[in-house]
């Protein structure tokens, strides 16, 4: 080995170590301890045992389940809804009115959201605008907004990456605006919408400050429940399998990136 | 590169709206600053009279300017493989970590942390920290070399340069710009974060966010309104002094 190589191996090892400890570990040891036993002290024993991941079938859990991933599918679902036609906006504006968007989507987002969401609360209180809305439609309310820059910044800079030319090429062929975007734009936009959601969906499906400030007792989702388990009843072991499904979600991301090149893989945060 | 055409302005002046929502509640929150006189005074004092809140406000800060440190540090390493190295490992793991649920991240921390025996304190939630916020600080320098010509390198290697000079004259300072909005950035999500901190905070060793937390259940008090609007304050300058550095980039 080359002096110079050598010189690269260690930054390399270095960071290679980092994952090694910090993200892959953590996440295999997660899946290791879902299928182990909990025991009297509120510890956990390495006996093998399925009955952590069979309680999950129960009807209780998956009702919560059933209700986080609605959450977490409707949370994506609105953020695309909305957050596209404001990426849209963004990317094709001069850059001095970019960066007034961009300020006013990132001072909301950059104020701590456990205020942020308490102002939220405050807002739609009896004290406050007193619209009686259900506690399910605020918390809502309360993702969209949370996560709507997650969906924004991404999908703005895959718009701005659209060549000019296939827009004008559409219409100089005659080609409405309507069938330009349904037929053209929307299609090459696939990946990165996609991925836009799947990046909204995957935290909120285990989110637990928002709806546990904004609902009440209502508020109990995937993320209250694992939290519980953890830091309450202590039964680790149960609450690992619990956090398994998003595991899988957040894995499915990376497969689903896995054919791209390193450097397709690219939202960006101002 | 020119862009598609502009977005029509009944839909420009929609997005405004869209934007301006969020303001609504923090704004409505602040408004006895404005609206009650002696407000602000009497907030501002309760405020420092809750000394847990102050104490928790500079662990907080500690922790952020510690993981942010830490936190650039890897990500510009893993930012170097990416794009340098087409490095697929890492890149996909800059993937995960954006996307993990912090839940996940929080209780998988906690294991690791309990399985090797390390005492749970500022430390350990400053690693927890660092390890989702260098993939989103390394998005930002990625997008800032994929802007930068790689023959700038290879010139000052003609010239000369050691590896340690070319890192120390010309890649830090070509760099600075998206090194300061990686380090705010790092910094906001730092302060920001509940969940994690929750999980792998010590006993007693309450960060700002979960100080809060506990307070909010005895109502949204002035001490609270108060912080709210520092925090705010704060926001307002990191997105002042962040945004026009990473977005400067682009007219070079």
């Amino acid at each position: 080995m080359t002096k110079r190589t050598l010189k690269q191996k260690i930054p390399q090892a270095a960071l290679y170590l980092w994952i090694a400890f910090f993200v892959a570990s953590p996440l295999v040891l997660t899946f290791v301890l879902s299928f182990f036993s909990r025991n009297a002290r509120g510890g956990f024993s390495s006996d093998l045992t399925l009955h952590n991941v069979l309680q999950l079938f129960d009807a209780t859990y998956i009702s919560i389940l059933f209700k986080s991933l609605r959450l977490a599918s409707l949370t994506a679902f609105l953020c695309a809804l909305f957050g596209f036609p404001i990426a849209y906006v963004i990317a094709t504006s001069t850059p001095k009115k970019k960066l007034y968007y961009y300020a006013l989507l990132l001072i909301p987002f950059w104020t701590n959201f456990i205020v942020r969401t308490q102002a939220l609360r405050q807002l739609f209180s009896p004290a406050g605008l007193d619209l009686a809305l259900s506690p399910t439609v605020i918390i809502q309310i309360g993702m969209l907004m949370n996560y709507l820059p997650l969906f924004v910044l991404p999908c703005a800079v895959a718009i701005e990456r659209l060549p000019a030319s296939v827009w004008e090429a559409a219409s100089d062929l005659g080609a409405r605006r309507p069938s330009i975007w349904i037929k053209i734009i929307l299609p090459m936009l696939k990946k990165p919408l996609i991925h836009g959601s799947l990046m909204v969906f995957v935290p909120a499906l285990g989110e637990f400050v928002i709806p546990d400030i904004l609902g009440g007792a209502q508020g109990f989702y995937l993320g209250g429940l694992i939290s519980e388990q953890f830091l309450k009843a202590r039964n680790w072991p149960f609450g690992a399998a619990l956090s398994l499904l998003l595991l899988l979600s957040a894995a499915l991301i990376v497969f689903l990136q896995k054919n791209n090149s390193p450097k397709d893989i690219a939202g960006e945060v101002p | 590169m020119r862009k598609l055409p502009q977005a029509p302005r009944f839909l420009q002046l929609l997005v405004l709206i869209l934007l301006a929502l969020p303001f609504i509640p923090i704004l409505y929150t602040l408004s006895p600053f404005v609206f009650e006189s002696g407000f602000t005074a009497f907030a501002f004092k309760k405020l420092f009279a809750k000394s847990e809140l102050i104490v928790s406000l500079f662990r907080s800060l500690k922790i952020a300017f510690l993981s942010s440190i830490l936190s650039l540090v890897i990500a510009a390493l893993a930012a170097w493989r990416v794009e340098k190295h087409n490095d697929r490992i890492v890149s996909l793991t800059l993937h995960l970590s954006m996307a993990l649920p912090e839940i996940v991240l929080g209780l998988s921390l906690l294991l690791s942390y309990s399985l090797i025996g390390m005492n749970l304190g500022n430390l350990t939630v400053a690693l927890a920290h660092a390890s989702f916020t260098y993939a989103f600080a390394s998005l930002v320098i990625r997008s800032h070399a994929q802007n930068l010509d790689p023959k700038i390198f290879e010139a000052a290697k003609d010239l000369g340069a050691t590896p340690f000079q070319s890192l120390v004259r010309i890649t830090t300072p070509l760099f600075s710009s998206s090194l300061v909005s990686a380090f705010l950035l790092c910094m906001t999500l730092s302060l920001d974060d509940y969940l994690i901190s929750a999980f792998t905070s010590g006993a007693g060793q309450d960060t700002l966010p979960m100080r809060i937390y506990g307070l909010l259940r005895y109502g949204f008090g002035p001490e609270l309104k108060a912080v709210t609007l520092l925090l705010f304050g704060t926001s307002l300058i990191f997105v002042a002094v962040g945004l026009p550095l990473s977005m400067g980039k682009k007219k070079n």
